[in-house]
């Protein structure tokens, strides 16, 4: 197995409130190598986003880490003093965010903002920063680098900006991007050629790439690793065909029912019904028991383990009964071929 | 056709940018956006018509001029036969309804669910007012929501329970057609489905005419009868579901389809298309899908009217490349 470049282990993340915390990350451990194309699926209130952010130390305030480490190269980077820390960081890894229009600066050239890090963190003259980034901007895929370096945010396209912030985060020479709902807010012929530019860069750079998205669809497409992450935790994970051909947690198991399929009709979607549980009260027995059509007794006295065997892990007391599933709810699969 | 329940004929809604006084008398000309430009649909009695199209090609705004919030510039909407006025009476407003994409600014975050409803029913006056708590009850039990709902305020449920008070707030005046505008795009997968299912129960048991607005292929095809493809104003493709997306005849529909993204298959690489330029006389008007098409031939320098096929009476589509067009030059001869 090639070594992670980027390695959570056991990460928590609290969020304080007036009356107690709400522990919206409770114990997530990933890793991505380089090269690699990891995804990161959950609902919205699943804690993926935040993991995201809390590896970048970019938590917005006042969540912050309580306990767990962020390694790089197999070194624990989580005790070094803030601006080593900082540097070590945006050195290894950088971010695209969701919505482009609020992540670039509206009043400064594109091309500027692009060739800003270049110019202050790899101390480029003016000259060989500008060049950078037209180089940076054809290889995102911008037609006419040269003219577009001097547009403003708002006289680009949503799909265009998104690139602009993909060239930006490129711009560090990362060895791992994160990207957090890349393609969410854009057309789906604007998100399959952002989600090509991502591929591209990955085969060719080998940049290697953690992609947080609630859609399975978008996610299945482009990575070959995924985690599943259910209120807080992960809860399953795996290469992507074993992950989606025998899921071996019912939450995998219902996400991939109730995703309707473009190339044909299913006679009905699996609905879970329910929400997930208030992750401010302590979580008593698994946690996606509640919504599960498979629930025993047993699950709901303690929170099942994250259990590996190989590169497959499981949350789940009663993944050995996987297999039968398909019967005992007998709707038809979405998703599955 | 006798089954028709609601037909639009020929309908444009064009907005008009404002310009100050100042600029009007340097010359400015308001800029005007055509977001619906010509626009003929047909719903039958039963059916679920799938409106689909990107951010911009004017799916919402036809939505709302069906159901009155807009007025068209051009062409009419008619319910039943009747041309549907500008101002709708309370019986017409009644029977065309819409669902909102994001049922919390359509609902009123000071009232409860129970006074929204109630106050619906009072003013229709749809059932006796000792009536009206039954009724709203029976609302709350269709959309599988319990009671105890009617006494609290939208703020006070996840989104997937909010878009099931804006089903019941639509379906209180007991409509027949029900106009349903991304009702899911702003929701988790998981509760997608269980919207989905809602609307496809309540379909059935209600007996309603749907049109369904969405960007998302992959949900229309689920629930759709019939699917209708927009671009830039107009419609480029219709047809029953299943032949629009087994064998899409129009370069968009294509191009839509193939962007889908599928699990665990590679997209196919997605070239710049940039289309081929083709030389479109001053003056003219080229088919809108120009600069993007793949397939760009001289003949597109004048936009295709929607041709329907000659075998299959749901199907039409607009472009040069359509393959029943031959057939149809061919009779006209």
């Amino acid at each position: 197995m090639i070594p992670p470049v980027i390695e959570a282990r056991d990460l928590h993340v609290d969020i304080p409130l007036p009356h107690g915390r709400l522990h919206a990350v409770r114990g997530v451990s990933l890793t991505v190598a380089a090269g690699e194309s990891v995804g990161l699926v959950g609902e919205s209130g699943s804690g993926k986003s935040l993991t995201l952010r809390a590896l970048l130390g970019l938590l917005p305030r006042p969540a912050k880490i309580t306990s767990g480490s962020v390694l790089i190269d197999g070194e624990d980077v989580t005790g070094l003093p803030p601006q080593r820390l900082r540097r070590r960081l945006t050195d290894t890894m950088s971010m695209v965010f969701q919505d482009s229009l609020t992540a670039l600066n509206p009043v400064m050239r594109v091309g500027d903002q692009i060739a800003e890090a270049p110019r202050r963190k790899l101390g480029m003259s003016r000259t060989a920063a500008r060049s950078t980034a037209i180089e940076l901007m054809a290889k995102v895929g911008i037609p006419d680098p040269a003219r577009r370096y001097g547009h403003y945010p708002h006289e680009m396209s949503g799909g265009m900006r998104q690139r602009v912030c993909i060239a930006i985060a490129l711009s560090t020479r990362p060895r791992v991007i994160l990207a957090d709902e890349p393609t969410t807010a854009l057309d789906v012929t604007i998100q399959a050629r952002v989600l090509e530019v991502l591929r591209r860069l990955r085969q060719d750079e080998h940049v290697g790439l953690l992609l947080v998205s609630h859609d399975l669809a978008v996610v299945g497409q482009t990575c070959s690793r995924l985690y599943v992450m259910y209120a807080g935790r992960i809860v399953e994970s795996g290469h992507l065909a074993e992950l989606t051909m025998v899921p071996r947690h019912p939450y995998t198991f219902a996400l991939l029912r109730s995703v309707p399929d473009p190339d044909r009709r299913v006679t009905r979607l699996l609905s879970i019904p329910g929400q997930q549980p208030d992750l401010r009260l302590p979580v008593v027995g698994c946690s996606f028991a509640p919504r599960c059509p498979f629930a025993a007794d047993e699950c709901r006295v303690a929170e099942p383990d994250l259990v590996e065997t190989g590169e497959r892990a499981t949350a789940c007391v009663r993944a050995d009964t996987a297999d039968r599933w398909a019967d005992e709810v007998a709707v038809e699969g979405a998703g599955l071929r | 056709m006798s089954d028709e329940i609601l037909s639009v004929e020929g309908v444009s809604k064009h907005f008009t940018s404002s310009v100050s006084l100042t600029d009007r008398l340097f010359g400015t000309k308001p800029v005007v956006n055509r977001a619906v430009d010509g626009v003929n649909l047909v719903l039958r009695k039963g059916e679920t018509l799938g409106l689909v199209g990107e951010s911009g090609c004017g799916k919402s705004t036809l939505a709302r001029t069906i159901v009155g919030l807009y007025r068209p510039n051009a062409g009419t909407v008619r319910y039943a036969g009747a041309v549907l006025p500008n101002r709708r009476t309370g019986a017409q407003h009644r029977a065309v309804q819409m669902v909102f994409q994001d049922p919390y600014s359509s609902l009123n975050p000071r009232m409860t669910v129970g006074q929204t409803l109630g106050e619906l029913l009072r003013f229709h006056q749809l059932v006796p007012r000792n009536k009206v708590v039954d009724r709203c009850r029976e609302l709350m039990n269709l959309v599988g929501l319990p009671d105890s709902a009617l006494a609290q305020r939208p703020r006070q449920f996840s989104g997937g329970q909010r878009q099931r008070i804006g089903i019941a707030r639509a379906l209180a005046v007991e409509p027949t057609v029900l106009i349903a505008d991304e009702p899911v795009s702003a929701l988790d997968v998981s509760v997608q489905a269980t919207i989905i299912n809602l609307l496809s129960d309540l379909k059935r048991t209600l007996d309603l005419s749907m049109i369904f607005v969405s960007h998302n292929m992959a949900v229309v095809r689920q629930i759709c009868d019939r699917t209708s493809v927009m671009y830039l104003g107009r419609i480029v493709e219709t047809g029953v579901t299943d032949a629009v997306f087994d064998s899409p005849v129009h370069p968009y529909t294509q191009l839509l389809l193939k962007s889908v993204p599928r699990l665990g298959v590679p997209a196919a690489p997605q070239g710049e298309t940039e289309g081929v330029a083709i030389d479109v006389p001053a003056g003219a008007h080229p088919c809108r899908f120009l600069d993007r098409c793949p397939a760009a031939v001289e003949g597109c320098a004048a936009e295709p009217a929607l041709l329907p096929d000659p075998a299959d009476p749901l199907r039409a589509a607009a472009c040069v490349h359509v393959p029943w067009r031959a057939n149809v030059i061919e009779e006209l001869a």
